[in-house]
């Protein structure tokens, strides 16, 4: 009889055994409901909220959702295993290796999915720049199919104080030289109170918001074409293992060469446009700084305004535009670095309601769902086309946001986002395109004689040399 | 206490106690979890990790390599010696055997001593010492980092003296900045390990050793380190093991760069890559290395001093 008693105790044991070892196969969840889980980043929740009520005012599906900012930790596990949600949006899925490994759903069918009658539309149509040839991939047997949908688009660059603008009569620059003269007029208007930059090389280092800028610049200066052929990271034959030299600073590489010049030459050198020691400055402070109007301009993502707020715990109490990056030449067109462009949404293979979440992103594609996006996270798109949604009413209640649908409007956008093996493999942020994540932000601001413009693309270009072997060896390429 | 009746031939119902197997039943379930956990959690993760160094990337997935190129992650990990990154991060690895064992431990003995011989002020010492290992790293390293950043509340200490600390965490300082970090950290630790052993110490031969007149670095060296020597050698082997497994302290803090990149931290960095069987070959590659210097050094350690249980 006392053994029998031991039975609930051998089996709490067992329980607390697998539990500990995250083994315990959980039961598979029944169909019939939406589970959707996105990355908690600077975008908040209230837009999944309202885009999942309404989703299930208009269908009758139940959705259940959440917000977290350990996905990435997580999703292995859930693919492989038994999944807790139909839908994933994140940035840094290693989606690839999750469509070749058979775990994502064949979304073929949604890309091909009309979506509106009247013009024969099709989901595959619905985006811009590019993105749909972004998301197809080669799984287990060889074949190529859809795999993700991207999941946002907007903008990165430089995010200023309009209402200062307006009271000092400062124009908005247009051009690199334009924002050069503006720099000057600024420390000159305030007598040096007024910083053209507040950034943050400190703390928790966002010195790469300037990649930002540096991309933009690089790529009117490459040509779009050009700009995404060199993210392929191949040379012109088609090979990897001496494209190091697409960072040769006299060769592929002049064009990045001369875009980081222009920031060294207006930053670097002339530290009174910048807050004080930027290179020890934490993200906090920088953003204190921009919203106690001791800049004028922050560099930042799409982001900044909500994340700013959020930060502080308190609203501007003046305008905040973002500004198309000032162009190189006053004949070329403006460049947009579409920050996150390479996030994904993803549908589980063992998700039991894998048709559900094909309607639910089919519902994200329409005018109401991107348009409540984009008011509900302050800034960031969707990555479908808005080209033809009437976004007035958003401009008229939001100048961020009005300043947004103008970036991406009449912007030629670009990424980063790529199916190069060498970034699969490696992660983009040791290969691209600052290589093993060094960069040269804070040491030139530091010191721009000892860092040079050309002593530090050519401490990239060596650094490129150097580990090129062993990137193209991890992804297998040659 | 708990018996059984059987009944006998005779008739007669006998108490007979049947110890063993209740004995084994309750060592079957006390070893159940840990032998259990120990199969999967150590066995199976490393004879995974192993099994991985025989992969490759083909298709952005894991697939095994052929017969004919068997060690082929091995033969890159060896041509990647060339790869400043790769050599540099083995020399700052390795420089934490030298901050761990020759400075931080013989230092923790030295303050572990003042605190066991209840100097002035020496339980405020305990404090400051025991406060940063019983603290969690990250609030640490954020504390740590924003007291040099340019309104930090150490920098004007450092302005006063024409440094500006807001460049400590660049350059060739970034290095610095960590080992202080880890040695800051590290000495509470290893400081409370030792006052525990020496506080094992018998009172009798410390009176005795009183009481012929010994000083005080007399008995610290002929009696207190021969004393506390297990513990001596235990924390010894887990600043050599501080070669492999550091990484928190320069991922949080430099996030790896300017040189403070770890062997520990470059695993972890890339195992969230899809190539996992780049990190995997260099953590098969530290262990084969690595086992025989540690159990080597541990079996020399221990012929130094015979051991004494008291």
């Amino acid at each position: 009889m006392k053994k029998l008693k031991l039975i609930p105790f051998l089996a709490l044991a067992v329980a607390t055994t697998l539990t500990a070892c995250g083994g315990g196969k959980e039961r598979p969840r029944d169909g019939g409901f939406l589970s959707i889980v996105a990355y908690n980043g600077g975008y908040g929740d209230e837009w999944l909220e309202a885009i999942a009520q309404e989703f299930t005012n208009q269908t009758g599906t139940r959705v259940e959702f959440e917000t977290d900012s350990l996905i990435l930790e997580k999703i292995d596990e859930q693919l492989t295993g038994v999944s807790n949600y139909d839908i994933y949006m994140s940035h840094g899925l290693n989606w690839q290796n999750y469509a070749s490994r058979g775990l994502l759903a064949n979304l073929d069918d949604l890309y091909d999915t009309v979506v509106d009658e009247s013009t024969g539309q099709k989901f595959v149509d619905r985006f811009s720049n590019g993105a749909p040839e972004l998301s197809r991939y080669k799984n287990e047997n060889g074949e190529e199919h859809y795999y993700k949908v991207n999941w946002t688009q907007g903008a990165g660059g430089l995010v200023y104080n309009s209402s200062m603008f307006e009271k000092y009569g400062w124009e908005v620059p247009t051009t690199y030289d334009q924002l050069v003269t503006l720099c000057s007029k600024i420390v000159s208007d305030t007598n040096g109170t007024i910083k053209p930059f507040v950034w943050a090389g400190g703390p928790n280092s966002r010195d790469y918001y300037w990649d930002y800028v540096i991309y933009e610049w690089w790529a009117e200066l490459e040509g779009v074409e050009n700009f995404n052929k060199w993210m392929t990271f191949q040379s012109d034959d088609g090979t990897y293992s001496k494209s190091y030299e697409n960072f040769n600073p006299d060769g592929r590489g002049a064009n990045f060469k001369k875009a980081f010049k222009m920031w060294h030459d207006l930053i670097a050198k002339n530290p009174q446009y910048s807050n004080s020691e930027p290179y020890g400055t934490s993200l906090s402070s920088a953003q204190t700084d921009f919203y106690l109007e001791k800049a004028a301009m922050i560099p930042y993502g799409q982001w900044a305004k909500r994340e700013i707020q959020q930060m502080l715990k308190a609203d501007f109490t003046f305008d905040v535009k973002f500004m198309r990056t000032p162009r190189v030449s006053a004949e070329s067109d403006y460049y947009n670095f579409m920050v996150g462009f390479g996030d994904s949404i993803l549908i589980p293979e063992n998700s039991p309601s894998k048709d559900l979440a094909k309607q639910f992103i089919l519902f994200l594609q329409t005018e109401w769902a991107c348009k409540k996006f984009v008011e509900l996270s302050e800034g960031p798109f969707l990555a479908f086309d808005y080209s033809s949604f009437d976004m007035s009413d958003l401009a008229a209640k939001d100048k961020y946001i009005a300043s947004m649908i103008e970036i991406l409007g009449d912007s030629v956008n670009i990424s980063n986002a790529t199916n190069s093996p060498l970034v699969i493999a490696n992660g983009d942020t040791d290969v691209c395109c600052w290589i093993n994540n060094t960069r040269y932000y804070n040491d030139a601001m530091l010191d721009p004689v000892a860092y040079s413009v050309d002593r530090v693309m050519n401490d990239v270009y060596n650094a490129a040399k150097g580990s090129w072997a062993r990137f193209c060896n991890a992804a297998m390429v040659s | 206490m708990s018996s059984v009746f059987v009944k006998k031939e005779n008739g007669v119902n006998e108490k007979r106690k049947r110890k063993f197997p209740r004995t084994a039943f309750f060592v079957i379930l006390m070893l159940a979890y840990p032998v259990f956990h120990f199969c999967l959690m150590w066995f199976g993760v490393n004879i995974n990790s192993i099994l991985l160094t025989f992969q490759w990337v083909r298709n952005s997935r894991l697939e095994w390599v052929p017969m004919n190129q068997l060690f082929y992650n091995y033969n890159n990990l060896f041509q990647e010696f060339s790869d400043p990154v790769i050599s540099n991060m083995y020399k700052a690895s390795l420089v934490y055997f030298v901050l761990n064992c020759l400075i931080t431990l013989p230092i923790s003995l030295l303050f572990a001593y003042f605190i066991f011989k209840k100097i002035y002020a020496a339980g405020a010492f305990k404090v400051i010492f025991y406060l940063p290992s019983i603290l969690p790293i990250v609030a640490l390293t954020l504390v740590y980092k924003t007291a040099f950043e340019n309104n930090g509340f150490l920098t004007p200490i450092f302005n006063f003296f024409g440094l500006k600390s807001s460049t400590f965490f660049m350059g060739d300082t970034a290095q610095w900045m960590v080992w202080i970090f880890c040695f800051w950290t590290g000495i509470g630790y290893n400081v409370m390990m030792l006052t525990a052993g020496m506080a094992r110490i018998p009172r009798d031969i410390l009176e005795s050793s009183k009481m012929d007149g010994v000083p005080p670095l007399k008995e610290f060296v002929h009696v207190i380190i021969p004393l506390t020597w297990p513990t001596i050698t235990t924390l010894f082997i887990f600043g050599m093991m501080g070669v492999f497994g550091t990484y928190l302290q320069p991922m949080l803090l430099t996030a790896g760069q300017n040189n403070t990149n770890t062997i520990g931290l470059q695993i972890f960095r890339e195992s969230t890559n899809v190539a996992k069987n780049h990190p995997a070959t260099i953590g098969l590659f530290c262990t084969i290395i690595g086992t025989p210097i540690v159990l080597g050094t541990r079996a020399l350690l221990n012929h130094f001093f015979k051991e004494v249980n008291f």
